[in-house]
């Protein structure tokens, strides 16, 4: 065991230390010398548990000092903030829907860029039409546009507005229509006809009892559709079937492993824009803060920061690891 | 006709139906086959149920056979199938009791159901409680052991190694708050993750997707015509007879 061989050296040398304290500083400058070379080679066997437990720490360590760092901008979530913002001046077609795509597992990645996104619509007024795909979101369904609802309330309260234009009414600025079974076949019926692929919203009420859903028939009357997932295949089955006549404009926020696929439909214009997992949805809050004075939400910066020392310390241990394969080989060859 | 040529039949019907649809001009009989796509979206969302079912037998069949022969990780068997069941009858309870049969119409009216306060509990706990701590704790572990995949199998032993390592770097610090190095680092270095995203990852993507489409086709044909191992038209099948 790595770590039982180190802690018996540790326990040995202090041993020796105590029996014969003079003797040991003797071998300290040439112990000093050896050190950095030591050192590495250490490392290049590092106990893969030493590992963990840094990780944990750098994970640990940020948010219990309540540490909190503003993120870059992203370029790519302020093309989705841009088109929201210009879709009140742009056309008659307003309405967005955001599908919550995601499950507990990616919900520390994509319930920042979910709240980011509905609160953007909730203040700026621009209807927004929330569901998901996935069983397991029903609840985030519910309990995000609720945070949203708070910050924007807020947000206005803070701007000085008059109490009547404070509220986000629910059925006038957004709606809830729940979990759609069906995958594929739920967004090629939502696409060809929504009034028969759902009824009523999420509490059962009939769809036309809503204002916000009055005069909306098909994919047609959607200006936007912004896909938030971690799921691999869903972004994909929203761009093949989510179009009736005209040409629906969709966005993607996901998790930061899917990226990388992700840019081909950016460059391609077919996304327009892209919130790039965590760093893309604190970009984005920290834009509504800049531009809107929505505070931003803590948490995120939070969780953002947490992310920089976790991703500080892969970026550390590549660097050292390569030192110790680099002097670990040197040792080899000179063997 | 064997069980295995149904199977093939049924899917070479279906593979033919979404053919025609997609390529026969509307006057051609393209319209006749659009008009039937609501049908077939409902059969297939039925065939999604049926398979629920089918899904429900099949977990009774494995998990309580193993449990009446007492056979290898039976008291797990019996941890599932009680939480399978309780979870089943408080979800029915709620939905019975306040859905109207004659007005059921899916899942829709299922919501509308106003849980209980012991409904209530049960699903904080099963699904906030246990559900969803687990699943975020599970896929949390991913970190450690990417941290571990990283110090470890990370090495630079080539040009190429080297190469993906700086833009991974890159990537990473690119797309991170820079409390202490934002002043001190040059702007062009953000730019490189941007330029290594935009540009070279998204020719990549572009064959990896052109390539993995092409291998979809292959293997749609393959499914369609039941040409895959054990299939009815495939070597030792004995085709369509």
């Amino acid at each position: 065991m790595t770590i039982r061989r180190d802690i018996g050296a540790l326990v040995d040398w202090w041993s020796r230390f105590r029996d014969d304290p003079r003797a040991e500083l003797r071998r300290l400058p040439g112990a000093l010398r050896r050190f950095p070379k030591a050192l590495l080679l250490w490392l290049g066997g590092l106990d893969r548990r030493i590992i963990y437990l840094l990780t944990a720490l750098a994970l640990i360590i940020p948010l219990s000092c309540e540490l909190m760092y503003a993120p870059p901008r992203m370029a790519q979530a302020e093309k989705l903030f841009d088109f929201i913002e210009g879709m009140k001046e742009r056309d008659e077609r307003s309405l967005v829907l955001v599908s919550v795509d995601w499950g507990p597992q990616t919900r520390s990645e994509l319930e920042p860029a979910t709240l980011a996104v509905i609160k953007h619509c909730m203040y700026s007024r621009v209807p927004v039409v929330v569901m998901t795909l996935v069983y397991a979101a029903q609840g985030f369904t519910v309990e995000i546009p609720r945070e949203a609802i708070d910050a924007v309330e807020k947000a206005r309260r803070d701007a000085g507005l008059p109490e009547d234009e404070v509220k986000v009414v629910y059925g006038r600025d957004w709606i809830n229509i729940g979990y759609q079974l069906g995958s594929v076949n739920a967004v090629r019926g939502i696409a060809s006809d929504l009034p028969s692929q759902v009824s009523t919203d999420v509490n059962g009420t009939p769809l036309s009892d809503f204002p916000i859903m009055r005069d909306v028939a098909n994919a047609d009357d959607f200006g936007l559709m912004v896909e938030i997932t971690g799921y691999v295949g869903f972004a994909n089955m929203w761009l093949q079937w989510f179009k009736k006549e005209k040409p629906v404009y969709i966005s993607l926020a996901c998790t930061s492993v899917s990226v990388p696929e992700s840019y081909a439909y950016l460059d391609s214009g077919q996304f327009v824009g892209l919130l790039e997992g965590m760093p893309g949805a604190a970009g984005y809050d920290r834009k509504l803060e800049e531009t809107l004075g929505i505070p931003h939400a803590e948490k995120t910066y939070r969780a953002m920061t947490q992310q920089m020392f976790g991703q500080a310390l892969v970026v550390i241990l590549v660097v050292l690891g390569n030192l110790a394969y680099v002097v670990g080989r040197r040792v080899k060859e000179a063997a | 006709m064997s069980k295995r040529r149904i199977i093939a039949v049924v899917t070479l019907l279906g593979g033919v139906y979404y053919f025609l649809k997609f390529f026969l001009p509307p006057d051609y009989g393209g319209r006749a086959l659009e008009s039937q796509w609501a049908n077939v979206s409902r059969f297939w969302r039925v065939m999604g149920s049926v398979m629920i079912g089918l899904g429900v037998i099949n977990i009774f069949r494995v998990y309580g056979r193993k449990v009446v022969k007492k056979a290898r990780e039976w008291p797990e068997s019996i941890a599932l199938l009680l939480a399978f069941m309780g979870t089943i009858a408080v979800g029915l309870v709620d939905v019975l009791k306040t859905v109207d049969v004659s007005t059921f119409t899916g899942v829709q009216a299922a919501q509308a159901a106003e849980p209980s306060a012991f409904t209530s509990i049960y699903w904080d706990v099963m699904f906030n409680g246990v559900l969803m701590s687990f699943g975020a704790a599970i896929f949390s572990l991913l970190g450690f052991y990417i941290t571990q995949a990283a110090f470890r199998a990370f090495r630079v032993r080539s040009f190429e190694a080297a190469l993906i390592m700086a833009s991974a770097v890159f990537i990473m610090l690119g797309a991170l708050p820079m409390p202490v190095l934002s002043d001190v680092l040059p702007e062009w270095l953000g730019g490189i993750r941007t330029w290594l995203l935009t540009g070279v990852n998204v020719g990549v993507q572009r064959a990896v997707l052109v390539g993995s489409l092409a291998a979809g086709l292959i293997m749609a044909v393959r499914m369609w015509f039941s040409l895959d191992r054990g299939g009815a038209m495939a070597d030792g099948g004995g085709g369509l007879r």
